[in-house]
């Protein structure tokens, strides 16, 4: 129990952290809640509308569009950035292995710089004809990678965005795989090997188990992040073609500044919320209960 | 403040309040038009309500006024205040040798009007004073709050001269005497030298300020002023070194030997040189008898006057010396400083700076400021500085001893009066801004590298330098960044705050003007005397986009329409014959030349042949409605919406679609996954031709200047049929913010005139379109000369006087709004899904119906 005195010093020592949580996130929040019950558009007053644009939403096809585009790619990146991330987190992790400081830098590197630029160096990078991959094929000789259309194929854009914010992202999840690898006490490991557990059991009945807090951070951390990703959409398609890859954070700034419909822009941002809420419940629920089990 | 050893007496209530009050005056003078309460308090360490009573107080007397409020960032704004400039009113009185000068002076230091009467120096000097000041005041317009009067000789702090040796006074009550003559006015006496020096401080802007200004005239004296503190010294006589001993043998009319001013005096220095030996002298050729023994006497003034210097540095440690007096303006004036200072450089002690003198900058001796800014000081505890003295060259302002002296000092006067003027203006203009607080005018643009370069470069800088106290802020935004420039404007505009001026592309005008953002344009700031002028003054139609109720809410930074940009040098590579520049090439007949253009290499696109405004890098919904609308209209078809309904399955779009399926697929002329710069496609050789305006070639040969085209009417439909010569028109507008303080939205409309031009003004029109290639539809400009020499230089330019007259031009309805994004993504299904033109008008007259239903 605190005591008075301590409780005192505590709430002075956490307002700042308060003060900017109510500023910055309870009250945009707010007021984004208030404002998706009416049909405000910008630089007009607004009136009270109900439920209308949610309704509006279930029922607007672009909007079904901007949520199943906006899946696919958190799908795909969160698939392949995990079981990445946990891959080079083993292999640092191994002290057979050696992995110095440089390889640790690197792995973080693609983390630490900055979505713009490196967006505009991946553009190129996709750009048929006479971009890197294209050149890369030339160089080999095969010619059909001229051709292939990385950010304006309805079919290929999401891989494209998923390519790029995976090379972006993997590092940092790896960082955090490596320090719960890192955070196992060595004794267990140790008894488990007396007791004649080979490496695979030692990862699967011992490691693994040991690490699912961190795995539900992580799981939940990366669904959030890519969900609300917007600098790599906008930058390598621009939610084209055809609105193939306009996804929510698109979907939620083209209607709000570009269109105006702000109230509606604010019932979208709140849907968008709630998935992210539902989905953070509903992983920490499934992995608490293998671990229970 | 507070470092006094001793203190003779206890505060009392008076005491202090005038302690406070003064304090307070002098946070305002400090922050003059920038201050607010709350400054004050901080700076002062005042509690607030002390601070509100003063301030209520001097408001009260109108020595301070409040001049608007501050930019709030959050909570009520504060209150602005500066001094009340205008209202008080003083007299500063000199009593020369043999004339006396006053001038009626505000409390910014202007001086109103002034008086010279001559007198009789052996007659008692104040009956004039008192006939000058009575002359003053009856034309003053505002109350007269005191008098300060500069006399020669020794002043104490009741206003009597108890000695001037000079003039043969002794035990004068000046001050007292004059009050009466004034009806009771207040009147404060100071001593002459010391009035110069006060003027130096109160026209300094800078804070702190100490120096010793020497009189060097007949007699020689000194000011001393001490951290903005003048120091008169215990029997008021510090200064008075006029007859200190130099241990010459020089004989002094006050009788005694060796006095400085018997060695420094000016008459001493002169001597019975006449003005043909002080040439030569100064002019380095002392061969005379008589210039070699001035050049002796100079020798030895400066020898003099220069131990007097670094024993005055030395002592008070103070860095600046200037000298004031006659000698400033007299012909010997610049060699004796010479002297002074070579004789400094010798003497400079190691390790110490080399102390140096200066001509007082003023011209020397404005002793009536100094009279008046005593007066100002002793009324309100504080000293102010004067922003606005010498506002104008040729009043008579100056206390001048004679008058051969002021013809020479006038024109080193007139300079100062310049530069001087200057501030005043900065400091006074702005209609409703703060004193001494510049007027800000917040402009922003989109990020275009000419337009940017014209605004830093030509237009601001010449701005602020005809309206000095504006100053331009500008802000550059990407067109099309990750928050595009558009989304910043509205959300800055939507939320009560951004530019007061900016420009824009005329899809916003609907939305913005509809939020009530812009503010009609005054035509009677441009020099016209109706809306209606204004718009008449543009080619028919071309204001359309920017029309709002018979006002105009943006004028033109730029208008335009499309040709067809091509590279000369891949068409002669390809063997391909220049395109006729009288009339326009059919589409079908530029697919097939597009077709011939395009070069292939192991499945490697290397070259295409046309390039429409969108591709797979730059999907600007601007550039896919340009090129639809073209098509559309060319079809026969003005929108996507006819009547009001959405028309997107008619015949006129089907069409539309199919040309840019066409040029994709059959023709492959176009291969918008191929191309990636908007301005380097075409001078690099990867695309062949684009439609662009009158602004491509200026940006495409800023990094490709050898970039060789030539240009051809926008293709059409059919050649030989006039109906299908449609085109689209965009123009980016100048608007001013409606919701800027008012004297920001005057600054703003008034830079607008002076970049864009006022009735007949051609120049700005002429720059825009040679820096920039802005085109302003204005008919003055396009039956210019300017326009003419243009046309001679870039012959292709007539292609855009043929377009306005030949094709029917007006701006697309839809691109940065709903049904502008649908079509972009019909378009896209086109060109990248490969979907039918049928379908692809089918989907979009889906989400058209749909966006209707809503």
């Amino acid at each position: 129990m605190l005591r008075n005195r301590e409780l005192r010093a505590a709430l002075i020592f956490i307002s700042p952290a308060i003060l900017f949580f109510l500023v910055f996130w309870a009250a945009p929040v707010l007021l984004a809640l208030y404002y998706s019950f009416t049909d405000w558009q910008v630089g007009q007053t607004e009136t009270w509308a109900g439920l209308a644009n949610y309704t509006k939403l279930l029922s607007d096809p672009q909007f079904h569009t901007a949520v199943l585009a906006s899946m696919s790619i958190v799908l795909i990146v969160m698939a392949v950035s995990l079981v990445l991330a946990l891959g080079v987190a083993i292999v640092l992790a191994d002290p057979r292995i050696q992995a110095g400081r440089l390889w640790r830098v690197s792995v973080i590197v693609p983390v630490v710089t900055d979505w713009v630029a490196t967006g505009l160096v991946f553009q190129l990078f996709f750009l048929p004809n006479q971009g890197v991959l294209a050149s890369f094929g030339q160089s080999l000789g095969i010619d059909a990678l001229n051709s292939v259309r990385w950010t304006t194929d309805a079919g290929l854009a999401p891989w494209a965005i998923a390519i790029f914010v995976i090379w972006k992202q993997t590092g940092l999840y790896a960082i955090f795989f490596l320090a719960g690898l890192k955070g196992i006490p060595g004794d267990i490991i140790e008894a488990s090997k007396v007791d004649g557990a080979n490496a695979w059991q030692t990862f699967w009945r011992i490691r693994w188990p040991m690490m699912t807090p961190l795995t539900v951070f992580v799981v939940v951390l990366s669904f959030v992040t890519t969900l609300g990703l917007f600098e790599p959409v906008y930058l390598l398609t621009g939610g084209g073609p055809a609105g193939a890859t306009r996804t929510l954070p698109l979907f939620l700034f083209e209607n709000f500044f570009t269109f105006g419909n702000s109230g509606y822009a604010s019932a979208a941002g709140i849907y968008f919320l709630l998935l992210s809420l539902m989905f953070t419940f509903t992983a920490s629920r499934i992995l608490k209960d293998r671990d229970e089990s | 403040m507070a470092d006094e050893f001793r203190v003779d007496r206890r505060g009392t209530k008076q005491s202090l309040r005038a302690r406070n009050l003064a304090l307070v005056l002098q946070s305002v003078a400090a922050g003059d038009g920038v201050v607010s309460r709350a400054d004050i308090r901080r700076s002062t360490g005042l509690p607030s309500a002390t601070v509100s009573e003063v301030v209520g107080d001097l408001v009260a007397r109108k020595v301070v006024r409040e001049v608007g409020q501050a930019r709030s960032n959050g909570g009520k704004p504060a209150t602005l205040l500066a001094l009340d400039r205008d209202h008080h009113l003083f007299i500063g009185v000199h009593i020369g040798r043999s004339q006396i000068v006053a001038s009626r002076v505000t409390l910014g230091g202007r001086i109103q009007e002034s008086v010279r009467l001559g007198y009789n120096p052996t007659d008692n000097p104040i009956p004039p004073a008192a006939e000058a000041v009575a002359r003053l005041s009856a034309t003053a317009s505002g109350t007269v709050s005191s008098i300060g009067l500069a006399t020669p000789g020794i002043v104490t702090s009741e206003g009597v001269l108890t000695q001037a040796l000079n003039y043969g006074w002794s035990m004068m009550p000046f001050g007292e005497q004059l009050s009466q003559a004034c009806g009771g006015l207040p009147v404060h006496v100071i001593n002459d030298s010391n009035a110069v020096a006060l003027s130096e401080v109160v026209l300094s802007d800078r804070s702190r300020v100490s120096l010793v200004l020497l009189w060097l005239g007949t007699g020689i004296g000194a000011g001393i002023v001490l951290e903005d503190r003048l120091y008169e010294g215990h029997g008021h006589r510090a200064g008075e070194i006029g007859h200190v001993d130099t241990g010459t043998d020089a004989l002094c009319v006050c009788g005694r030997t060796g006095c400085l001013e018997a060695v420094a005096g000016l008459f001493a220095i002169v001597g019975d040189a006449d003005a043909a030996t002080v040439d030569d002298f100064v002019r380095g050729r002392p061969n005379t008898h008589a210039a070699r023994a001035l050049a002796h006497r100079v020798q030895r003034a400066a020898r003099e006057l220069a131990r007097l210097v670094s024993t005055l540095a030395a002592t008070l440690d103070v860095a600046d010396f200037i000298v004031g007096g006659p000698l400033v303006t007299h012909a010997i004036g610049p060699a004796v400083l010479a002297a002074i200072n070579d004789e400094l450089s010798a003497r400079t002690v190691p390790g110490f700076s080399t102390v140096r003198v200066e001509f007082s900058e003023f011209g020397g001796y404005d002793v009536v400021i100094g009279a008046a800014a005593h007066a100002m000081c002793q009324e309100l505890g504080v000293m102010v500085t004067l922003p606005d003295a010498v506002s104008d060259g040729s009043a008579p302002s100056s206390g001048r001893p004679n008058e051969e002296e002021e013809m020479a000092l006038s024109q080193h006067f007139r300079q100062r009066a310049t530069a001087v003027a200057l501030a005043a203006s900065l400091a006074t203009a702005g209609c409703g801004a703060a004193d001494g607080d510049s007027l800000v005018v917040e402009v922003w643009t989109h990020e275009f590298a000419p337009l940017q370069k014209a605004l830093q470069e030509k237009w601001i800088p010449e701005y602020e330098k005809a309206n000095p106290g504006t100053k331009i802020k500008l802000t550059s935004i990407p067109f099309a960044g990750v928050v595009s420039y558009d989304s910043k404007l509205l959300s800055a505009l939507s939320s009560g705050k951004g530019p007061d001026v900016w420009d824009m592309g005329d899809w916003n005008y609907d939305s913005f003007h509809k939020g009530g953002y812009l503010e009609p344009i005054d035509p009677t700031v441009f020099g016209y005397a109706s809306d209606k002028e204004l718009i008449d003054s543009y080619q028919p139609g071309a204001t359309k986009a920017v029309e709002r109720d018979g006002k105009l809410v943006g004028l033109f930074s730029e208008f335009n329409t499309l040709n067809l940009f091509y590279n000369t040098d891949v068409f002669a590579q390809a063997g391909i014959p220049p395109l006729p520049a009288d009339k326009p090439v059919s589409w079908e007949q530029l697919g097939e030349i597009g077709k011939k253009l395009r070069v292939e290499n192991n499945g490697k696109v290397e070259r295409t042949g046309f390039q429409f405004g969108f591709f797979a890098n730059f999907r600007s919904p601007q550039w896919y409605a340009q090129n639809f609308y073209t098509l559309m209209r060319q079809y026969g078809q003005d929108d996507l919406y006819v009547d009001g309904k959405p028309a997107a399955t008619t015949e006129p779009v089907v069409k539309a679609f199919k040309l840019i399926h066409d040029y994709t697929f059959e023709y492959k002329a176009y291969d918008p996954t191929f191309l990636n710069n908007w301005f380097a496609d075409v001078p690099q050789g990867r695309a062949a031709m684009v439609q662009a305006g009158t602004w491509y070639p200026a940006s495409a040969k800023e990094s490709n200047p050898n970039f060789k085209f030539a240009v051809a009417p926008n293709p059409v439909v059919d050649p030989d049929d006039p109906s299908t010569y449609q085109n689209i028109s965009w123009l980016w507008g100048w608007s001013v913010n409606a919701k800027s303080p008012t004297p920001q939205k005057a600054a703003a409309q008034k830079f607008l005139a002076f970049i864009l031009g006022k009735k007949g003004e051609t120049a700005q029109a002429a720059y825009w379109f040679e820096q920039a290639g802005f085109l302003q539809p204005s008919k003055a400009f396009l039956e210019s000369d300017a326009y003419r020499d243009a046309l001679k230089e870039s012959p292709w330019l007539k292609l855009w006087i043929d377009a306005f007259n030949t094709y029917k031009i007006a701006p697309v309805q839809h691109s940065y709004d709903e049904p502008g994004a649908a079509l972009v993504r019909a378009i896209d299904r086109v060109i990248y899904d490969k979907a039918t033109p049928e379908a692809a008008a089918q989907s979009l007259q889906q989400e058209l119906s749909r966006l209707d239903s809503q």
